[in-house]
């Protein structure tokens, strides 16, 4: 194999120089147009300090967008409105009985429903599924957070779940603050629960 | 716009498919540009590879320890899923330190060795933006302009593909600079300048930019402070040249 040339040695381009034709002077001045022109252009970027204001925000199922509303008959037969819920951060998780991972992961849920309880809601939202189905299971594995169902899939298609599990973040403000597609576990769960009480 | 990507019945989360793909075309042209500047292939090749993977390992591995009482429950979940949990910072201190001691050990020379870098850098931060715009978190301010795009319904600033532009911008710099036959290091000023002025401009398009409590955004203040640096040190890298 060849030997690497040393750097230094490089011959330069005949006639080309190994600097910019740039005077000191000339620097000086690119960089106080460069300081000047920044500067104006952050402060007239500025926004106004974040206020909580959630007027302009649309709806959709992505970060940064408000969580679509819905409304749902839950497991034990009450209505459950995701609208209803404002005020209080919200993680959304879309399952169903015969998905592993979703099995993997309902106790991280489970556990912390009881840890947080009273700072955040644990939702399952059960898809394509009748309460006959949902209802042995949801038992056998001790849920006890709501779980609206949505047996005709319409808000999983509304919310673009293409696979199960996917977990919806949501802050008090109603505005989605993470995705996850796939399983969740424990300390994911508690960074991101940690995370939506300390913003809320 | 694309979360996911289904194969078959496998259903693949579509940014860190590109993230994943970005870092193979980072590390290939880095082995490019290495040989390009002559300089030693395999060693500034495996310095990018251990940088990247020390990188990877110390920010998940950081992400565990900080949240140790969740993972001892649950040895499994360290390893897998691997698409969320990372420090991101942590992990940028590991890099560079990797990248900075192993160029030393290995005597590469410092601003050459930054040059071979400056594409696999750019690819990379390219890579990120794509990702950003294809399925991440990102979107751009209410536009109604003939190249905005439409996302639920609302007209917005393509924001990622600004910083795509100022991305290729930084790399044809980069190429124009190595082929001026600049001096060892000004092609990585040159790159580090023309991205940092194209995200101090783009970012002001940004919805969601992280923001300082006075409302300024973030990127912007770090582009502007990596602009003048990288003017600074060009104008004493040229000045020592001439």
């Amino acid at each position: 194999m060849r030997e690497p040339e040393p750097v230094s040695e490089i011959a330069l381009p005949a006639g080309r120089s190994r600097g910019a034709p740039a005077s000191r002077f000339t620097w000086v001045l690119l960089m106080l147009g460069a300081l000047l022109l920044g500067s104006a252009w952050i402060l007239y970027s500025r926004e106004a300090p974040d206020t909580g204001n959630i007027a302009g925000l649309t709806e959709a199922p992505a970060v940064g967008h408000l969580a679509p509303d819905f409304k749902l008959d839950t497991l034990t037969g009450d209505s459950f409105s995701l609208s209803a819920t404002r005020g209080q951060p919200v993680i959304l998780n879309f399952w169903a009985t015969w998905c592993p991972p979703c099995r993997v992961e309902i106790p991280h849920f489970q556990e912390a429903s009881t840890t947080y309880n009273g700072q955040v809601l644990i939702v399952g939202v059960d898809d394509g599924e009748s309460r006959a189905q949902v209802a042995p299971f949801a038992h056998e594995m001790g849920i006890t957070y709501p779980v609206p169902l949505d047996s005709n899939s319409e808000v999983a298609r509304h919310y673009r779940v293409n696979s199960l599990p996917t977990t919806f973040f949501i802050d008090a403000d109603g505005v989605i603050q993470h995705i996850q597609i796939g399983l969740v576990n424990g300390a994911m769960l508690a960074e991101q629960i940690e995370r939506l009480i300390r913003d809320s | 716009m694309l979360p996911t990507v289904d194969l078959g019945p496998v259903t693949l989360p579509t940014a860190s498919l590109v993230i994943i793909l970005g870092i193979w075309i980072s590390l290939s042209l880095v082995e490019r540009a290495a040989a390009r500047l002559h300089l030693d292939v395999p060693r500034t090749y495996t310095m990018a590879v251990a940088a990247v993977g020390a990188g990877f390992v110390v920010a998940r591995l950081a992400f565990v320890g900080l949240r140790w009482d969740a993972y001892r429950e649950n040895l499994i979940g360290i390893v897998w899923p691997l698409n969320s949990g990372y420090e991101l910072e942590a992990g940028l201190v590991a890099a560079l330190a990797t990248a900075f001691f192993y160029a030393r050990a290995n005597r590469l020379p410092p601003a050459a060795t930054l040059d071979a870098l400056a594409p696999g850098l750019l690819a990379g931060l390219l890579t990120v933006s794509l990702a950003d715009f294809l399925a991440g978190p990102g979107f751009g301010e209410p536009a109604d302009l003939f190249w905005s795009i439409n996302l639920f319904g609302v007209r917005r600033h393509p924001v990622q593909i600004y910083e795509i532009v100022a991305g290729i911008l930084a790399l044809v710099a980069w190429l124009r600079a190595l082929r001026a036959g600049l001096s060892p290091g000004l092609p990585f000023l040159v790159a580090a300048a023309t991205y940092s002025a194209g995200r101090l401009v783009s970012d002001a398009y940004r919805a969601n930019a992280p923001l300082t409590t006075g409302g300024y955004h973030i990127v912007q203040i770090a582009s502007l402070g990596v602009l003048l640096a990288s003017l600074w040190l060009l104008s004493r890298q040229t000045a020592a040249a001439d």
